[in-house]
């Protein structure tokens, strides 16, 4: 009976430990960089998600701007430099829609095709590397036909758009896939959206400063619009 | 600003009736060279297997680029302050070539009078996985071509076809 108890005084530490920290917040930084026809554009923001659905992504370049949403699809926007607020609720804008609470709840191995309409046909394997096709909800079919979406070890690395005439027009690759706390998290996209045979649309997001739980930017998660901004009916 | 985009317009008419109608003529070719610093074929200079990309060579081709944030803030900022000044004119051709350049931010949505609700969902969802603006960008090309792009000025909806 006492090596039994020694040995759980003696492991029980290390379980604990070992269990994957519950997120219930994270905060995150994010430079959008565009690139076409040889100029470039680039958006840097921050974004503060917590587990209840409130969002706030305070947006610093090319102008700043607050953004809160919550999962009921309530959207406030905030223009700090006019210090105006304009509101709107649509369903469809619910932080459930987010990729950041796919990220959060683990949910985002289909990229959100799914809940876009997409249908699974078919599943190959190759290389380590599990490849799945989706067929285009009928709504898209004048412009998408279907989906290819590659994964390794279950994390998305790829996804890919064909056009009608069976042409990919649109890729994505996600990189430098980084497990933070039980999440994983891409900490760089690229996407090269193709506009014709010869030219392409190439868009790199980058992901840093992760914070969770109570090392979240509190600046942010306490952020609240001042009383005396004026209130803009769109 | 707006002789800016009327140019660019202009360029995106010539190039793109080119490549739809399938007939390369010597002007397109010309176009092509003067903008070969970024008309590459993305996927030959950067791929590296069918599933990855060498992240190296898009970080050159964003250093050889010039910077378009100044205008792009313009452009944001006006449409904030005054959306009825940007709905007024809704010329297919500068919807078609916001939907083209910052699509996955939902400009086009803002120009066309969606108001910063469509324009703020894009945002969050970059388009729905950046697929949504991807298709605003075809059905806006034909709608350009067409002259008419007048059923989708002013929805609200997040899918406006």
């Amino acid at each position: 009976m006492r090596i039994y108890l020694l040995k759980f005084l003696i492991l029980f530490p290390f379980w604990v430990f070992a269990q994957p920290i519950k997120v219930s917040s994270f905060s995150v930084s994010i430079v959008e960089k565009t690139l076409l026809n040889g100029k470039a554009t680039t958006v840097n923001s921050e974004v503060l998600f917590k587990s209840d659905g409130r969002l706030v992504t305070h947006v610093l370049t090319p102008v700043e701007m607050y953004v809160l949403n919550d999962r009921f699809g309530n959207v406030t926007n905030y223009n700090p430099k006019l210090n105006t607020v304009n509101k709107m609720t649509d369903p469809m804008y619910s932080t459930l829609n987010s990729q950041y609470y796919y990220y959060v709840t683990g949910q985002y191995n289909d990229m959100g095709l799914k809940s876009l309409g997409f249908e699974l046909f078919e599943t190959q394997t190759k290389d380590g590397v599990v490849v799945q096709w989706f067929k285009a909800p009928a709504t898209m079919h004048q412009v998408l036909l279907k989906a290819r979406l590659a994964l390794r070890q279950g994390k998305p690395i790829y996804i890919g758009f064909y056009n009608n005439q069976n042409r990919e027009i649109k890729r994505m690759y996600f990189k430098d896939i980084e497990k933070i706390s039980g999440l994983s998290f891409p900490k760089t996209v690229i996407q090269i959206d193709k506009t014709s045979p010869s030219d392409s649309i190439i868009t790199k997001t980058v992901y840093s400063n992760f914070k969770i739980n109570k090392e979240i930017d509190q600046k942010l998660a306490n952020f609240l619009i001042p009383t005396d901004a004026k209130v803009i009916q769109r | 600003m707006k002789k800016r985009i009327i140019a660019i317009a202009l360029l995106a008419l010539f190039v793109s009736t080119q490549t739809i109608m399938a007939a390369p003529s010597f002007f397109a070719n010309k176009v092509a060279e003067a903008t070969s610093k970024t008309i590459v074929m993305a996927e030959e200079l950067t791929a590296v297997s069918s599933f990855d990309v060498n992240v190296d060579d898009i970080d050159a081709m964003f250093a050889a680029a010039d910077d378009f944030n100044t205008e792009l803030g313009v452009m944001v900022t006006t449409g904030f302050g005054s959306t009825e000044k940007l709905a007024a004119d809704k010329n297919p051709w500068v919807a078609f070539i916001l939907a083209w350049a910052f699509g996955t931010l939902g400009v086009h949505r803002l120009y066309l009078g969606a108001g910063a609700g469509v324009f703020i969902g894009y945002l969050l969802t970059a388009g729905g996985c950046g697929i949504i603006a991807f298709i605003d960008w075809i059905v806006l090309l034909l709608g350009a071509i067409d002259g008419d792009i007048s059923k989708y000025v002013g929805s609200k909806k997040f899918f406006m076809w």
